[in-house]
């Protein structure tokens, strides 16, 4: 018999602001000791959920929000911001981070959770395999995304399935870096997430998927999953802390206590075609949160802007660092792109980084934007 | 300086459990995040710390960090008073990585000076990391 156990919790779906405040509820006493490991599946009524460090206003279309009847909340996690639609599904583990076989480095154990996730999805056809850092992909396009946070001698794995994702409506909820929500927007969106409806042709029964991700946990991590309940005493801090997570205070915190973004963009004509760059970089301008790479190039592996986009998810701006990943990245990737180098990548990231600071200047200056 | 694997741990430090180093000067502290705790964590991209003039418990979490997508807690090595914020950490928190042990998060005046007894040492702190290395392998 496995020695590691898991409590099993699945609800009916949820409001934002039960579940986030259900994480810390949770989150807390299992640091206490007071409640067993728990795996918790959730599911959501629309909503856009902020990762814990970011500005709700420059993240999300609040007006659209209101007017459509979206709920807006704040994750106790990290990460970027999410649009949940009504069938996407959710999964967290907490456990001890001294789990023998979870490793502590938390790479490490997005990895191995990851690994175990998509070893699951693969029982039900889906063709899902682990991406860095801390990603689930099907063909080099994301279909589930993860976060996590500890406390004490806990910690909280969390992960989100795309099960039939509607890319319109996140376009609509979330703001990004892509100038317009035409159709181009949305084919360029598509081309770097996909869901379990259009990989496998039909939305299967979530009780399927349940058992399909608890079937590749339960393999990875040796352990034994059995249905559970909330406690007592998480129902009573539950009823406690819920106000506290309906709160403009906690949706919309303090201003200065959040990572500002600012985004900015470029095109360069390169031989081979144009390739345009569209970019999240944090407020000093350090740091790109993410990128966005389009154009009328021809690039194979289709997949390979997709991995380029990715490794430069977090990359200091700092030029040596940004340019030396680009020159590693293809330098071992075995891609094809007639007439585009890395140089040129690097170019056109640059210049839209320069027109950010430019930008910055003359906001200092008093200048108008 | 004890070399602790590949990690450098310099001998004139106190170290808690939470992977924290901690300078005494007088009765006040200043503390940071020691480079087998970026290890675990990753490159910090973003750091929020408390006021000055917060009061702080021993243990307890008194600030957050985010790398990549993992929410890190800070926790106070010792109870008192928050006397200064290190604002250039907050605004750069890229050299947590590069000078760990310039890059101090806060500084805390003790209002229990005898919790100092129960952080480690350079040498406890080997034990017990290369215990938990152990228990991770």
């Amino acid at each position: 018999m496995p020695s590691l156990t898991f409590r099993v919790l699945d609800s009916a779906p949820r409001r934002a602001a039960e579940h986030m405040a259900l994480d810390e509820v949770i989150m807390k006493a299992h640091s206490e000791g007071n409640v067993p490991n728990t795996l918790r599946f959730l599911q959501f009524k629309p909503c856009a959920l902020v990762g814990l460090h970011q500005n709700v206003d420059l993240e999300v279309n609040v007006p659209y929000c209101r007017e459509q009847g979206v709920a807006i909340n704040r994750r106790i996690t990290g990460g970027g911001s999410l649009y949940w639609g009504p069938l996407e599904l959710g999964w967290e583990l907490y456990a001890k981070k001294s789990t023998p076989g979870i490793p502590r480095k938390v790479e490490a154990m997005y990895q191995l959770l990851c690994e175990g996730t998509a070893w699951g999805l693969k029982k039900i056809g889906l063709d899902a395999a682990y991406r860095p850092i801390n990603d689930i992909e099907v063909k080099g396009r994301k279909i589930a995304g993860t976060g996590g946070t500890e406390l004490e001698g806990s910690f909280m794995f969390q992960c989100s399935l795309l099960i039939d994702f509607d890319v319109r409506q996140m376009l609509k909820v979330l703001r990004t870096p892509m100038e317009k929500l035409g159709d181009k927007a949305v084919k360029s969106m598509r081309e770097r997430v996909t869901s379990m409806h259009e990989q496998l042709g039909y939305v299967p029964e979530h009780k399927v998927i349940k058992q399909a991700i608890i079937a590749g946990l339960s393999e990875r991590l040796e352990g034994e999953f059995y249905p559970g309940e909330l406690t007592f005493l998480e129902e009573k801090l539950f009823q406690e802390r819920l106000p506290y997570f309906q709160s403009n205070g906690w949706i919309f915190g303090e201003e200065n206590g959040f990572m500002n973004t600012v985004d900015c963009f470029a095109n360069y004509k390169a031989p081979g075609g144009l390739i345009r760059v569209q970019i999240r970089l944090d407020e000093q301008i350090r740091l790109i949160k993410y990128v966005m790479i389009t154009g009328d190039f021809f690039a194979y592996p289709a997949r390979v802007i997709n991995d380029l986009e990715n490794l430069l998810k977090n990359t200091p701006i700092h030029q040596g660092r940004m340019a030396q990943r680009i020159i590693n990245f293809f330098g071992a990737y075995q891609a094809e792109i007639p007439g585009v180098t890395a140089k040129d990548f690097i170019t056109v990231i640059t210049m839209a980084i320069d027109q950010a600071k430019s930008r910055q200047l003359r906001g200092h200056q008093g200048g108008r934007e | 300086m004890v070399k602790i694997c590949k990690w450098d741990f310099p001998e004139e430090l106190l170290y808690d459990q939470h992977h924290q180093w901690i300078a005494q000067t007088g009765n006040k502290i200043q503390f940071g995040l020691t480079p087998y705790g970026i290890e675990i964590t990753g490159d910090v991209l973003y750091l929020a710390l408390p006021a000055a003039g917060t009061e702080v418990v021993v243990d307890n979490s008194c600030g957050s960090l985010e790398a990549g997508k993992w929410v890190g807690r800070i926790y106070a090595p010792v109870s008192g008073r928050v006397t200064r914020i290190n604002q250039a950490i907050v605004s750069q928190p890229g050299c947590i990585s590069k000078e760990p042990y310039f890059s101090w998060f806060m500084e805390i005046e003790l209002s229990q000076p005898e919790e100092l007894k129960k952080l480690m040492t350079v040498h406890q702190v080997a034990g017990w990391l290369l215990e938990e290395m152990k228990q991770d392998a």
